[in-house]
């Protein structure tokens, strides 16, 4: 099992299954608000960041690409819980 | 036909190009009230008012529009040739789809903009006539994106193959080429939806992806008349020896 | 032979950062992501103004398919990785068992979602019946579409593998079919929350 894990893609698969598992877990009791919405997107921003870095392949692609794709994930997540946030009163 | 009098011809086509972009923009756009559009969630009552009250801009504007629609025809056609200089004349199956892409694109563009001059033809009719004939030229327009996607990804196709030493696009022009395409698919929604933005109204089927398409437009117009212009260059300096002059036999 | 503990680095064998993949085919994948980079933040502006009407409607989706499918997005996601990492690591033949265990996750996607949206159909809602359904199929549907398209990908790579093709030393095009295939799940993982997720 260590030796599996150490493999990168492997440890990256295991966390992303975690952190699915605990987003739907954090739904399951139809709890709402706004740190529970600030909580979901934080885990998304988190599995896109491991997708983008680990399978993608950009933490070793030139650093304009890896720039470029996560700052679109920067902006998307960004823009989704500011208008969140507005929605839910908040901002 | 001498070398010069060809050059000057292909010049003119690819102006086209940026006559068609301003004059479209200016009719079909603002004299037609397309900027912004009506929505496909208004009332037929609403809808007839929306015409009555500009009646003359609008039959100006289209009226005008599907004479300068032209202008993309001779720009498609220099576009054609530029590629199959670039495709080789041995079968360039890119050009021609490109060639007939933008051919029925013109009709496209044309056949919606007539059903609008329909509606605004007869201003007694029943208000349910103008949101027929003002739902079918919509759905004319935004349902038929194909053709002018296909002559788009042709000629990102043979840009992104074109090996000269000045290629005719550069690399990002075709990338913005292809992305252009793209963003017509959702489009297809505007057959179904009449609010949201996927409606013929809406940022996602209407405002980005006209937008993107005029854009690519604008600047692949720059890069062909760059290339003519170059060529224009060629032929000058070839000119003056006599011996090289074209249409001496 | 490199060992099973390598990392990426001593695998990819340089210094030199390098993207995976045809450099062409990224700009596409970027201005994928662009445009539903705005059909995500269309949905959550939508989202704000009409907050009952959502909230009421999303009640209708059932979670556990959503959950269902983005673990199948990821598990496929793993796997072509696995399929790119025996490639390099010069073992052709064990390619194509990875690749064939994608398409048929991605095949399971489909599923997946053949059943959603029957249930959904066969119970009269359509994405005509309010706007947080119209958002759900539309952008569901486009991304279904993705799936297709990178499942058929990953068939064309899967045929290649069959044969051996792929090894050190010819692995563009496999890199490239990969990255396409994980855009596909990098939106699914916005997607899963922001429809089914977010109240």
């Amino acid at each position: 099992m260590i030796v599996i894990l150490r493999q990168p893609h492997h440890r990256t698969l295991l966390v992303l299954v975690l952190a699915t598992a605990a987003a739907f877990w954090m739904r399951s009791d139809n709890l709402v608000g706004l740190g529970i919405g600030a909580s979901t997107l934080a885990i998304a921003y988190w599995k896109g960041r491991l997708v983008i870095l680990d399978f993608m392949e950009l933490r070793h692609a030139p650093l304009i690409w890896r720039a470029l794709i996560e700052g679109w994930l920067l902006l998307v997540c960004g823009l989704i819980f500011a208008f969140y946030a507005v929605g839910q009163g908040a901002l | 036909m001498d070398e010069k009098l060809r050059l000057r011809y292909q010049l003119i086509c690819a102006w086209c190009g940026p006559a068609f972009l301003l004059t479209f923009v200016f009719f079909w756009g603002f004299v037609g009230h397309n900027i912004p559009n009506p929505s496909p969630d208004l009332t037929a009552e609403a809808l007839k008012s929306r015409y009555l009250a500009d009646l003359g801009e609008i039959r100006l504007g289209f009226i005008m529009s599907l004479i300068t629609v032209c202008f993309y025809m001779p720009w498609t056609c220099v576009l054609a040739a530029q590629m199959r200089r670039i495709e080789g004349s041995e079968m360039p199956v890119l050009s021609y789809l490109q060639l007939i892409g933008g051919a029925l694109t013109v009709m496209v563009v044309s056949f919606s903009a007539v059903f609008w001059v329909v509606a605004a033809f007869r201003p007694d009719a029943p208000a349910s006539t103008f949101q027929m004939m003002t739902d079918t030229g919509w759905l004319i327009i935004d349902l038929c994106y194909c053709c002018t996607t296909l002559q788009m990804v042709a000629a990102a196709l043979v840009g992104l193959a074109d090996k000269s030493k000045v290629p005719l696009f550069p690399r990002w022009v075709c990338y913005l080429t292809i992305w252009c395409g793209i963003s017509f698919f959702p489009a297809s929604l505007t057959g179904v939806l009449k609010t949201g933005p996927f409606a013929w109204n809406g940022a996602l089927s209407y405002y980005i992806p006209y937008f993107c398409w005029l854009c690519w437009f604008g600047t692949a117009s720059i890069y062909m008349i760059k290339e003519i212009r170059r060529r224009m260059t060629v032929s000058e300096v070839a000119m003056p020896s006599g011996r090289l002059a074209h249409g001496a036999v | 032979m490199s060992s099973i503990a390598s990392t990426t680095d001593t695998e990819l064998g340089r210094d030199a950062r390098r993207l995976p993949g045809d450099p062409d085919v990224w700009i596409f994948i970027f201005a994928e992501l662009l445009m539903f980079g705005a059909f995500f933040v269309a949905y959550i502006v939508n989202w704000m103004g009409h907050r009952e009407v959502y909230t009421a409607a999303q009640t209708t989706l059932d979670r556990s398919f959503g959950l269902i499918n983005t673990i199948f997005l990821i598990v496929s996601s793993w796997s072509v990785v696995s399929a790119l990492k025996a490639a390099r690591a010069n073992r052709p033949r064990h390619v194509a068992p990875f690749l064939g265990f994608a398409i048929a996750l991605g095949i399971s996607f489909m599923g997946v979602k053949y059943f959603e949206y029957s249930a959904k159909l066969d119970s009269g809602i359509d994405l005509t019946t309010d706007d947080f359904h119209m958002f759900y199929f539309c952008l569901t549907g486009i991304h279904l579409l993705h799936v297709i398209a990178g499942t058929v990908i990953l068939i064309v790579c899967w045929t290649n593998a069959r044969q051996g093709a792929y090894h050190r030393d010819n692995i563009r095009g496999l890199e490239t079919g990969a990255s396409y295939w994980h855009m596909v799940d990098l939106l699914w993982i916005f997607l899963f929350p922001l429809l089914y997720l977010l109240r």
